[in-house]
């Protein structure tokens, strides 16, 4: 469907909101009487706990309560499992979940011990300084092979080993495709930890009320609903007297979906302990200990191809970091799993990872999640085995990709939904083809000498991704016109800049035909609407705004039949048309969408049995399984060999994301996701020592790209519907992340071809491109031919 | 981290070892030093008061043991030291040795440091420990220097002589200008990292700069990494 609203690019309903600075966040939210809360975090990666003092800080002015774990009576206790483990054969996973306070031991650097509550943060800020954990050091486990070592210290006793979880997944015979290969290339490739870097950090904020006997909590969280509930069940409250509301939220990108943090589990507690509202905000410092992270894993891999450069098989063996706790389940080693298959035709498939605990911030989803990896792996033994077979990088995938007659697609493994991973529908030799076009593959080696001829190296890169995306179990909205002929759209899922103000309105106003800023959307407040899971994979467009193009076409059909009652018509004889119904070819006889809303709710006489008041709907969407969205990126960066510093020229990506509601809103998620990309690949890293102590843990040294690094992307867009919602919808917002790295490393390589460099790791950055240059021999010949032969 | 190296005093071992294990002395010679005090045969206790570049200056406490003592020869440390902003915990080896010169000291630490200070002051830490380091030094030497003068009734130009401790582990010693000048390549010159030759360069009478251990209420806050000290004068 490509309509009047849906598919085109309109500005932004939220917009003048946050603009004129009129945007609620949770650290805007300032109540009487309010307290505020700090924390006292470990110095330690791991240590026993012998004991904490916390007599100097009670004595402080102004310090309302201090608590350590053992203050939380029967409120301590670990954190839910929230995506349990998926039914794979043989799989083994290790639970535990993370605490609220340590207690007894530490596991990570910045893991909360005690919690100060004081009248302003500074007093509380000040006190926490005053406390003193006394804490004996045990080994600190952060490498991941020595995690599984016999000999490591375990992080969790009562598991008795590091091991998380032992995965294997696989279809076709690999070994047999080993035997009949051409080529075999075998490579180790490391990927290492970033964060997600949200410009607002994590903030609650808690208020119970003692007279409506309700609970206020105002959470940057990117799942209200789920907060809610768990929230309810753990202080023992109806669902319906705890009111979450996350308001608009500076960024995502993942850590937000995490459930419980600490602090969320604590700040709502200690408002009804005490009977005042309290506010914790975070600093930039604790984001970097205490928000989650992603990335690090170690594959070891392995593709036969065959002499035309055809996959015959893959096989891939990794371990993944966990971090301190494994709340998350495997979500993201999963998607490293299944995502590394790509676009492409892999007949034999073995996959096995192994999830490891190390003392180490805890590990969930970060925009891509685990996407990256596996990505990067299958591009980089792509691009390998291209050398082998003496073809060019975007040939060897054209021989590879899934072609139309292909889908539905079973690559007969589980994805992260515990769903078969079945591909709907794809088409990606095209999206190729324009982005060759796009970043100027023809006319490539021209470019390239010309720069030659200045002293410039320049260096190309293509590489292909798809992205699962849009998965269930379901979201649900509500719509309804009010009197004044404005529509109200309500969901459950939260908002944190993605746009979903404008694109779920645009939904609802091609149904019913109204103004897009006439439609006023709300989410993230479970007063608002009860139902829902929330933001995340990628999934609120094609989920949430399905649901909204349920509940309108309901609406829709209310206002059609009340409307035929009320001008004496055949419902078929009735149109809805800029935000009145009206009798087809007859305009005069009609009545606004605001007076059908009134009429249908009457203050007497009767209503036909079975109706409902208004005209509200409405409607739940739960798709069986995601739907597969894909694209290539192509870049063009200029390297200076000298100083290992790179420099992104050109940027492309072709993405199919089935039909756009809004190419501008698109464009906009692609374009972010390629600067964190970007950052990914050539800034972000965090880095920890042997000890487990985050080294970098400020802007200052831990280096965002700038607009300075981040080149305007040229993009097209490619529209294959997918078959499974109405709208064909799938989504965009990992898009732009998930393939840079892979890219960013075909071109360092092509524009340092005269070393004989093999970029294997992300992140990168100046300093290790300058020492992978230093220990790299140069070439006698260059790097094609000399593999051709 | 790896903190070592060695320095040279114009003092007998039995001096210089004196020295080292005298509490008020000690606390002269730590940026930083508030207080520190005896409690035990080679255990001491205090507090000091450090920032780092963004880390605004705060108290640690500190606990020194010292083990394995021969004296006058070696003695082994272990330090904790903790506050509001982390830790540093390590372990030390000193080893004094004659020198036609007076006394060479051989030292080599390794520190692990944690928490905000180690997240936020990282980059600055090396260069802290080394400017930490060289100020204590210099500051033991000129506390020995008055202990000479007292004692045989004449100041001499220069009593000791450091080369600046290296980071990776690597030793520099003392004796080879070539070296040593390759480790400092801030340094003016070779002639200011030699040992006894070093004695008689008149240019470096006067401490630069004027340092201020132990003076209460005085934060050691490193705030400008540019200015290097040349090493191995006083």
């Amino acid at each position: 469907m490509s309509g009047r609203y849906v598919g085109q690019s309109v500005l932004r309903n939220e917009d003048r909101r946050l603009l004129t600075g009129h945007a609620l966040f949770v650290d805007d939210v300032r109540l009487e009487g309010m307290l505020h809360a700090a924390f006292v975090r470990s110095d330690h990666a791991h240590a026993e706990i012998r004991s904490i003092d916390v007599s100097a800080a009670l004595e402080k002015p102004g310090v309302v309560a201090v608590y350590t774990a053992e203050d939380l009576g029967d409120y301590w206790r670990p954190g839910p499992l929230l995506v349990p483990p998926p039914p794979i054969e043989g799989i083994v996973f290790n639970q535990a979940t993370q605490v609220p306070l340590a207690k007894g031991r530490v596991r990570h650097a910045g893991e909360a011990v005690v919690m100060v509550v004081a009248e302003s943060r500074y007093l509380a800020e000040d006190a926490a300084a005053e406390i003193f954990v006394d804490a004996e050091p045990l080994e600190a486990v952060v490498d991941l092979e020595r995690a599984l070592e016999p000999d490591a210290t375990v992080i969790h006793p009562q598991l008795g080993t590091n091991l998380a979880a032992h995965v294997v997944q696989r279809h076709g015979d690999y070994d047999d495709a080993k035997a009949r290969a051409a080529h075999v290339v075998t490579r180790r490739f490391h990927y290492d930890r970033g964060i997600g870097g949200a410009i607002e950090n994590r903030a609650v904020v808690a208020r119970w009320d003692e007279q409506a006997q309700e609970l206020t909590v105002w959470d940057t969280t990117q799942a209200p609903i789920p907060i809610r509930n768990g929230l309810a069940g753990m202080l023992g409250l109806m669902q319906s007297q705890v009111r979450v509301i996350a308001p608009f939220v500076g960024g995502g990108f993942g850590p937000k979906i995490m459930m419980f943090y600490p602090e969320e589990v604590l700040v709502p507690w200690v408002a009804m302990q005490l009977g005042r509202p309290v506010k914790w905000c975070e600093d930039r410092q604790e984001n970097f200990f205490a928000t989650t992270q992603e990335r690090a894993q170690v594959h070891d891999a392995e593709m036969a191809v065959d002499a035309d450069g055809r996959i015959l098989g893959v096989r891939d063996t990794f371990i993944h970091d966990c971090g301190a706790y494994d709340p998350y389940g495997l979500t993201v080693p999963i998607n490293s799993q299944c995502t590394l298959l790509g676009p492409y035709d892999v007949p034999s498939y073995e996959g096995e990872f192994r999830a490891v605990f190390t003392n180490r911030t805890t590990v969930t989803p970060v925009r891509g999640a685990g996407r990256q990896h596996g990505v990067f792996v299958m591009e980089r033994l792509l691009d390998l085995a291209a050398r082998l077979v003496g073809i060019d990088a975007a040939e060897i995938r054209r021989r590879n990709y899934l072609v139309q007659d292909d889908f539905p697609h079973d690559h007969k493994i589980l994805f992260q939904d515990f769903q078969p991973l079945v591909y709907d529908s794809g088409n990606y030799r095209p999206a190729l083809e324009t982005a060759l076009e796009l970043i100027g593959w023809t006319g490539w080696a021209e470019e390239k000498r010309r720069a030659a001829d200045e002293g410039r190296r320049l260096g190309i890169g293509v590489v292909s991704y798809v992205e699962g995306t849009g998965i269930g179990p379901y979201e649900g909205a509500r719509v309804t016109v009010e009197p004044n002929g404005r529509v109200r759209v309500a969901t459950g899922l939260g908002t944190q800049g993605q746009g979903h103000y404008t694109a779920f309105a645009q939904i609802v106003a091609e149904a019913l035909d109204v103004d897009v800023a006439d439609v006023l959307v709300t989410t993230g407040d479970t007063r608002e609407f009860n139902w829902g899971t929330g933001t995340f994979a990628s999934r609120g467009a094609v989920v949430a705004g399905s649901a909204c193009h349920a509940a309108a076409q309901q609406v829709r059909e209310k206002a059609v039949g009340v409307a035929a009652r009320l001008l004496n018509v055949p419902e078929s004889e009735v149109e809805l048309a800029a935000g009145c119904a009206r009798v087809r070819g007859e305009p005069e006889r009609s009545l606004t969408l605001g007076e059908l809303a009134m009429r249908a709710n009457p203050l007497r006489g009767g209503v036909t049995p079975g109706t409902e008041p208004g005209l509200e709907c409405t409607a739940y969407f739960g798709p069986d399984r995601g739907s597969t969205a894909s694209g290539v990126h192509a870049v063009v960066v200029e390297v200076d060999a000298e100083t290992a510093m790179a420099k992104f020229l050109r940027y492309v990506v072709v993405h199919d994301c089935g039909k756009l509601i809004n190419p501008m809103l698109v464009e906009g998620q692609v374009e972010g996701g390629v600067a964190h990309g970007i950052g990914n690949a050539f800034f972000e890293q965090l880095v920890y020592d042997e000890q487990g102590q985050l080294m970098n843990a400020s802007f200052a040294d831990y280096l965002l790209p700038t607009s300075l690094d981040v080149p305007r992307v040229g993009m097209a867009h490619r529209e294959t519907p997918a078959p499974m919602n109405a709208l064909g919808l799938k989504g965009v917002g990992e898009a732009g992340c998930i393939p840079t790295g892979a890219a960013f490393a075909q071109a360092l390589e092509d524009a340092l071809d005269d070393y004989e460099l093999e970029v294997r790791e992300i992140p990168l950055s100046p300093n290790r491109l300058f020492e992978l240059l230093r220990d790299a021999p140069r070439r006698t010949s260059p790097a094609l031919s000399e593999t051709h032969a | 981290m790896i903190l070592d190296g060695e320095f040279t005093f114009r003092a007998d071992r039995r001096s210089v070892w004196v020295l080292l294990q005298d509490p008020d002395v000690l606390v002269k010679a730590m940026p930083g030093a508030q207080r520190l005090v005896q409690t035990g045969d080679g255990t001491y206790e205090g507090h000091i008061r450090i920032g780092v570049g963004p880390v605004t200056a705060a108290s640690w406490t500190l606990t020194v043991a010292l083990h394995d003592r021969e004296e006058p020869a070696s003695y082994g440390m272990k330090v904790e030291s903790k506050g509001p902003l982390g830790f540093t915990r390590g372990s030390a080896s000193v080893e004094l040795l004659d020198e036609p010169a007076g006394t060479r000291m051989k030292y080599r630490a390794d520190m692990q440091i944690g928490g905000k200070v180690a997240g936020i002051g990282q980059r600055l830490l090396d260069q802290v420990a080394r400017m930490l380091t060289r100020q204590g030094l210099e500051a033991l030497s000129r506390e020995m220097e008055a202990r000479l003068s007292l004692s045989v009734g004449s100041a001499s130009a220069s009593v000791g002589v450091a080369t600046a401790p290296t980071l990776d582990g690597e030793l520099v010693t003392g004796g080879e200008s070539e070296d040593a000048a390759e480790a400092n390549p801030e340094s003016g010159g070779p002639a200011g990292a030699t040992s006894s030759s070093g004695d008689d360069d008149g240019a470096s009478t006067e401490p630069e700069p004027p340092l201020a251990p132990g003076m209460p209420d005085e934060p050691a806050v490193v705030e400008d990494l540019d200015q290097e000290l040349p090493p191995g004068t006083v």
